[in-house]
């Protein structure tokens, strides 16, 4: 048996866990994962990669293995793991910056964006989670309004990727560009695509988007 | 009656638990996941990659149970399989197949071939659209089935002397088992704001944090979820006696006589409640309810593409 024969098996049961719409086997997941004395960062790496692969499965364009009610009954699962590993994150420093985030317009998903939100809270960042379909407006909105260190936004889908450059001109017009740095990331969004529109950074998953805006603190500092 | 589901995934899962826990446990002879990556890795015996679509019948997987059935529920199946449905109702000697169809992606590639196959064999199918819009049926055995299941239907029960709802009574649960779960929750809700009731419904219907939620396709070019959410907010309504989408459809009609079905649907689409009236956040509600209301001979639509009463 191959090492990838192994990588296939274990993204299967893990997308097993997250599809199983009574929540017992993600709980299970969690406990036991808790149990054997991983951190919760690594479950939720864990986690992300059988949501990847269900993403992967609904948006091949060749054949759909995986449909819209995957996709409702995954999230739901990881908000039960998300319930579940919260209490366990490291204790808050607050203050480490302010950190608005949201899903682009368009686009309704909010797991990848509640992820990483709660991965920046638990480091220290102070977060203002906008939510999902923000319109171009309301990111600058929210930045005017805020002041943020750094602005956060997450697309799923292909369609909506124009979406985020739109708000990165929108802030470059309204004089506010300077002011804030952007991070993009989401199942749609490459490293490529990101330098494209101009963005600061580019979040691969939560933990590199972290790792990133600790970096872009510390510098500020 | 005996049941069997061919399914896939949490939104099969999830139906068969409300459907087996809901009444009709007793009459499931049985349930086979179809997974679209065991039927498509296999190379059919070196056949070649048409040869499912030329002889499904020898894809159908050899652990399938060996059972009987009157009626073959199919439920998320990926449409690209949906060439062995006629084979397992064969198998399985069924005499009706519930097609609902949720997802864009569960709608049989070859609906008309499976149709006319089914048909050729003596066997009875449907394809509502989504699965809880179904509220009637020819077919007996579907019939039976809609005693339990179907479009929701309701029985509201007030306080004495008051608007607000002291419980309600589940008469037809939708198949996902959201209406019977959202029932539990309207204890208490006053029916008298209407805008608060529906906002109510709709934001229930979906809701991800209760036991059963809507999993149909939400996607606003096939908003299959809203509709859902129109079917049950027009029961629910249909239980307290407040008009529904389709009494307000008829009242427009006697103010204004005939009316172009595009000005009506201007009047009752996106506007599901305000002012004692009803109307509906979908498309396809408003066009299910004007295709009723036309089957029972209560309106006329026109070749000029107009509406009017009969």
């Amino acid at each position: 048996m191959t090492d990838d024969h192994l990588k296939v098996t274990n993204v299967s049961y893990l997308t097993g866990v997250l599809l199983d719409f009574k929540g017992i086997k993600i709980r299970e997941f969690c406990q036991s994962k808790i149990e054997s004395g991983a951190d919760p960062f690594s479950i939720f790496g864990e986690l992300q990669h059988g949501l990847e692969e269900i993403g992967k499965g609904y948006e091949d364009p060749g054949f759909r293995r995986y449909f819209n009610s995957d996709l409702i009954v995954s999230g739901r699962n990881m908000k039960r793991a998300i319930e579940i590993l919260k209490p366990l994150l490291p204790p808050r420093k607050d203050g480490k910056g302010l950190v608005v985030i949201g899903t682009v317009a368009g686009d309704v998903h909010d797991i990848g964006k509640t992820i990483f939100a709660v991965t920046l809270e638990s480091d220290g960042f102070i977060i203002k989670d906008i939510g999902v379909d923000v319109s171009c407006t309301g990111f600058i909105e929210a930045v005017r309004e805020t002041s943020p260190d750094i602005l956060a936004m997450s697309s799923l889908l292909t369609t909506t990727l124009p979406s985020m450059s739109e708000v990165i001109q929108g802030l470059t017009i309204a004089g506010l560009r300077d002011r804030v740095w952007v991070i993009v990331g989401g199942h749609a969004v490459t490293e490529q695509f990101a330098r494209t529109i101009g963005a600061d950074a580019y979040g691969r998953d939560c933990v590199d988007g972290l790792r990133k805006c600790r970096e872009f603190m510390q510098e500020k500092v | 009656m005996k049941i069997f589901f061919l399914y896939s995934g949490p939104f099969g899962e999830q139906i068969i638990n409300t459907i087996s826990l809901g009444g009709l446990g007793d009459q499931v002879s049985g349930a086979y996941e179809l997974r679209p990556e065991d039927i498509l890795a296999r190379d059919g015996g070196g056949q070649g990659p048409d040869s499912f679509f030329e002889n499904p019948g020898s894809f159908i997987p050899a652990d399938f149970p060996c059972t009987t059935a009157d009626l073959l529920i199919v439920l998320g199946v990926h449409g690209q399989l949906s060439d062995l449905v006629p084979c397992i109702a064969g198998r399985l000697g069924a005499r009706s197949v519930l097609y609902p169809i949720d997802d864009r992606d569960t709608i049989p590639e070859a609906r008309k071939t499976i149709s006319d196959e089914l048909a050729g064999m003596g066997v009875h199918v449907e394809f509502p659209e989504p699965f809880c819009s179904l509220s009637r049926s020819m077919d007996p055995f579907i019939d039976e089935f809609l005693k339990f299941f179907g479009r929701p239907l309701l029985r509201v029960f007030r306080d004495a002397g008051s608007d607000r709802i002291h419980h309600v009574e589940v008469l037809r649960d939708t198949p996902c088992g959201s209406a019977s779960c959202i029932a539990g929750k309207l204890a208490g809700v006053d029916t008298g704001d209407l805008d608060s009731l529906t906002r109510f419904c709709y934001d229930e219907q979906h809701n991800d944090e209760a036991d059963n939620y809507c999993l149909a396709e939400m996607d606003p070019r096939h908003p299959l979820m809203q509709e859902a959410g129109d079917l049950f907010k027009d029961a629910l309504f249909g239980g307290c006696g407040i008009p529904s989408t389709k009494d307000t459809i008829l009242s427009i009609l006697q103010q204004s006589g005939e009316t172009a079905v595009e000005d009506l649907s201007e009047q009752v689409v996106g506007r599901s409640s305000g002012n004692g009236a009803s109307g509906c956040i979908t498309g396809r509600a408003f066009d299910l309810y004007l295709n009723e209301l036309t089957e029972e001979n209560q309106i006329i639509i026109t070749s000029e593409g107009t509406v009017k009463l009969s």
